[in-house]
């Protein structure tokens, strides 16, 4: 068969798109069971992590239990919030995502009961620049929110600040990631939206929301 | 700030293309397609050439991958083969312009298609179908952000070429011509396009 | 022919390298290498994908048509990556948390695409596999030489361990962190680089 014909070029590109689409997607399904299991143990570490509970293990199984047992889910305005009671470690969290600078970042933040103050950030999922936007997921980073107060009576914009700011040190403050400006405009960015909504949906709800049985 | 959504149709496009053409710029701030501008930058008119092949090519398939994105691969439930649909849509269709130029115009095949097969490998095309599917965009502002993302390109693959020309006419040493020195210039480029990142957000 | 693919090897590593040479693979230089270990995960990366792409290409060489051989060569370089990418998440997500954003960085590197289209197309399969190893090596070569100068000067740390002298009178250089340093770091390596075979070639 000629090699310029038109109907050998086009096969040809057909063939090859369906072997190595198909190739694709035969992988894809034969991982989707693996890949689902995968994303709940890593959600569970995080919350274990930002909750900051303990772990019998570091089987998903422990993981999982470990949640099961410290935290109550409810579902407040579209989202998932975790509620955990245990003495010592009171909190709500939920899942704050955005835009980063190049994909999206989602992190699960926990708050105190009345809200006043972040207990704890942890990222659980984030594509940035590895050596620069990626060092937002490292404990040095993470560590600032710890306690960090939020400044509801500030503009929804400015209620977390990461980096630079008229007023270093403050009790809102954290500092930016050096020579990663973008994601950490981002991150401040969302965090904000994110709060505002959480608060605004959070606080509509009826309490407690999850009403001893 | 107003939400892009909320935003008149013209000042939305207007803030998009102007973002993705400046403050975002493919080349300087994501150091996308470098390969092919450290190739061809040597002339300012080869540059400009390739540049407006990229940014015609730029603007066009990232309304395609739009379309095929909207329309075909979110409803099959086929989103993780993006990437490789999106390859192909941009391949294909950089094929399809190089013939019909081909059998239109000699004259702009001759000075146009050497830098056709290039495109095929321009990670910045690439880039900007993808960057745009993170964003909450309509079809004509993922337009307008593909014309402008390509224009950020040919701004700066033109600014560069028109640089090199002057630098050749230069005594440099031996080694440092060609690459060596090209690279030193984009570098104080990108030091200058990292003062525009963050100014226009959305 | 051990001869041969010794050539080939040492074409690939120092006298045709990738980066020096032929000016590919830029994209992806200026952004993993301010830190040693995410330059060797690239360039695993990379070198894996460029010598079992121009293998593939090099099987199918008889059969691809001229016109349509670059976006040919594209899916299967895409194909491949993608594949591998969904089967380190699925077996290894941990790992995979740290590679992920490679992944998009090692599809469109232009290393695996000029590679396949200068050797790979022209060549058995064996001699390209080699050809795109040599290749892959002499990339990573670059990229580490240069991420150990840029984790040095920016951050003060090898391969994540502080240096002594660091806290004590070390100001660590943001700019080498950022890319606009990765373009200077290239530069100079490039100069050195082409001005030794600027030598070699004068005798």
């Amino acid at each position: 068969m000629n090699k310029k014909s038109p109907a050998y070029v086009l096969s040809f590109m057909a063939a090859i798109c369906l072997v190595f689409g198909t190739g694709i997607s035969v992988v894809n399904y034969a991982t989707q069971g693996l890949l689902a299991k995968n994303a709940a143990m890593h959600r569970n570490r995080v919350l274990c992590r930002a909750f900051q509970l303990d772990v019998a293990g570091t089987s998903a199984e422990a993981y999982q239990q470990a949640v099961d047992a410290a935290l109550r889910t409810a579902t407040v305005g579209g989202r998932t919030v975790y509620e955990c009671g245990a003495p010592g470690r009171e909190g709500v969290g939920f899942v704050a995502g955005g835009m980063g600078f190049w994909d999206r970042i989602d992190v699960v933040v926990v708050l105190s009961p009345d809200l006043r103050n972040v207990l704890n950030v942890q990222v659980l999922d984030q594509k940035e620049t590895p050596g620069l936007g990626a060092r937002i997921e490292e404990p040095w980073f993470t560590d600032q929110f710890k306690g960090l107060s939020v400044a509801w009576e500030a503009p929804a914009e400015s209620r977390i600040l990461v980096g630079a700011n008229p007023a270093p040190n403050a009790a809102n403050e954290v500092d930016a990631i050096t020579g990663a400006t973008q994601t950490s405009m981002a991150l401040m960015r969302f965090l904000n939206d994110e709060l505002a909504a959480f608060r605004a949906a959070y606080s509509a709800a009826p309490q407690p929301l999850n009403p001893e049985p | 700030m107003t939400p892009l959504s909320e935003m008149g149709f013209l000042s939305s496009f207007l803030l998009i293309f102007v973002s993705a053409a400046f403050t975002d710029n493919i080349l300087m701030a994501r150091f996308l397609g470098m390969c092919s501008c450290l190739g061809v930058s040597k002339k300012v008119d080869t540059s400009l050439g390739l540049g407006v092949a990229v940014m015609f090519v730029t603007a066009t398939t990232a309304a395609l991958n739009y379309l095929v994105y909207t329309y075909l691969l979110v409803p099959l439930r086929l989103e993780y083969l993006r990437l490789i649909v999106f390859i192909v849509v941009i391949a294909a269709f950089t094929q399809l312009v190089e013939m019909i130029i081909e059998r239109v115009s000699e004259k702009l095949y001759n000075s146009l298609g050497i830098f056709l097969p290039l495109i095929t490998v321009n990670c910045a095309i690439l880039g900007i179908s993808l960057f745009m599917l993170n964003k909450p965009y309509s079809f004509l502002q993922a337009f307008a952000f593909g014309l402008g993302g390509g224009f950020g390109w040919f701004l700066a693959i033109a600014l560069i070429g028109g640089i090199r020309e002057k630098i050749n006419e230069a005594a440099l040493p031996k080694g440092l011509a060609g690459p060596g020195i090209t690279l030193v210039v984009i570098g104080i480029m990108a030091l200058a396009f990292v003062g525009f990142s963050g100014m226009i957000k959305i | 022919m051990a001869s041969t693919y010794g050539k080939i090897l040492k074409d690939g590593l120092l006298v045709e390298n990738p980066i020096f040479r032929q000016v590919l693979g830029i994209c992806s230089a200026l952004a993993v290498t301010n830190l040693v270990v995410n330059t060797l995960f690239m360039g695993f990366g990379v070198t894996f994908a460029t010598a079992l792409t121009a293998f593939t290409v090099s099987l199918l060489r008889n059969y691809i048509p001229v016109r349509i051989r670059m976006i040919v060569q594209v899916v299967i370089i895409a194909c491949y990556v993608m594949m591998i990418d969904i089967l380190i998440k699925a077996v290894a997500p941990d790992i995979h948390r740290f590679i992920g954003p490679y992944v998009g960085l090692i599809i469109t590197n232009c290393i695996i695409m000029g590679r396949a289209e200068a050797f790979a197309s022209q060549n058995k399969p064996l001699p390209a596999l080699v050809d795109g190893f040599a290749n892959g090596l002499g990339y990573t070569a670059v990229l580490v030489a240069i991420a150990i100068v840029r984790e040095i000067m920016g951050f003060g740390t090898v391969l994540g361990y502080v240096l002594p002298a660091r806290d004590l009178w070390w100001h660590q250089w943001t700019i080498m962190v950022m890319p606009p340093g990765a373009f200077f770091m290239l530069a100079i390596l490039t100069w050195i680089a082409r001005a030794r075979l600027v030598k070699e070639e004068a005798k």
